[in-house]
């Protein structure tokens, strides 16, 4: 996730901007305008968001030919034969979608609130707001980048 | 992590399920107030005189009135020296957050909890969110 601290940083950078730009408004006593300033704030945590998503998306890409180069090369069959099915040298992984992606590195089984649960919510928000469907909610992207970081961490290779 | 993103994300979310998350909002904020409150040394007082409303997009959607919100303001020798405003309860990536003003310095205050859970408050600068820390007196004092 090499670009993601520099996204994380920058976002931050444009969001002090836009809330000293409506402290001034407030002060002012320009509803209007600190208005105005919100909805830019929204919008600017959410093209963050998605960009940062793409970091973390790059990265289970990545670990995902890696779990399946460990697991092909087991002595033990009834460990490889599964793994056997997937060419981890096809761009594509045979034309597996994400969220099989992420099984192969996140234990799909593992309840609600499991990193393998919070990834499929924060590619439901992805898909909600890249198809166009923008939230009227704040993301405290400095926080979703925080545990991007943990969900890093618990990639299983 | 508050599992606010399952919320926003859900299509299903009942009027009731919302209004409690409103009324679990706002006593949160009265709690955190009166802490603050206990926090403040001698020569510093609070008051609650204005309040900011509330009416999120949620709130909207299943027509739940707006609701008003205290906002605290700390006054030292009766001059306001710090404001703190709550700026809205549905935010992905944490349960809640209000903002504290002190002059020209600025905090965000999150709870990292989860919904209905005891509130985990954390405080950080506006400019550098990073630096998260558990929001206690010695932090409120030395932000003010």
């Amino acid at each position: 996730m090499q670009d993601l601290a520099v996204l994380a940083a920058f976002y931050g950078e444009i969001d002090t901007w836009l809330e000293a730009q409506r402290t001034h408004a407030l002060a002012s006593g320009d509803q209007a305008k600190v208005d105005r300033i919100e909805t830019k704030q929204r919008l600017n945590d959410q093209a963050y968001f998605v960009l940062c998503w793409g970091q973390l998306e790059l990265e289970i890409d990545n670990a995902c030919p890696e779990a399946i180069r460990q697991r092909k090369a087991d002595p033990n069959w009834t460990v490889r034969r599964a793994w056997d099915l997937y060419n981890p040298d096809d761009k594509r992984l045979s034309g597996l979608s994400l969220e099989d992606r992420v099984a192969l590195v996140l234990d799909r089984s593992s309840g609600s609130g499991s990193r393998y649960a919070r990834v499929m919510n924060f590619y439901a928000l992805r898909n909600q707001i890249a198809h166009g469907k923008l939230r009227p909610d704040r993301i405290d992207v400095t926080a979703v980048v925080a545990e991007f970081y943990q969900i890093q961490s618990a990639l299983t290779r | 992590m508050a599992d606010l993103l399952n919320e926003v994300t859900a299509d299903d979310l009942s009027r009731d399920q919302i209004q409690r998350r409103v009324e679990d909002w706002a006593q949160r904020i009265e709690k955190l107030y009166r802490e603050i409150e206990e926090w403040l040394p001698a020569g510093y007082s609070a008051e609650q005189s204005r309040t900011k409303r509330m009416h999120e997009e949620l709130m909207r959607e299943v027509r739940i009135p707006p609701r008003d919100l205290p906002i605290l303001k700390i006054v030292r020798d009766s001059q306001p020296v710090a404001t703190i405003e709550p700026r809205g309860l549905w935010i992905i990536g944490a349960n809640g957050r209000l903002d504290l003003i002190s002059g020209q310095k600025h905090f965000v205050i999150v709870d990292a909890a989860e919904s209905f859970h005891p509130p985990i408050w954390q405080i950080a600068p506006l400019n550098d969110r990073r630096k998260l820390d558990r929001f206690d007196r010695t932090k409120l004092l030395s932000a003010l």
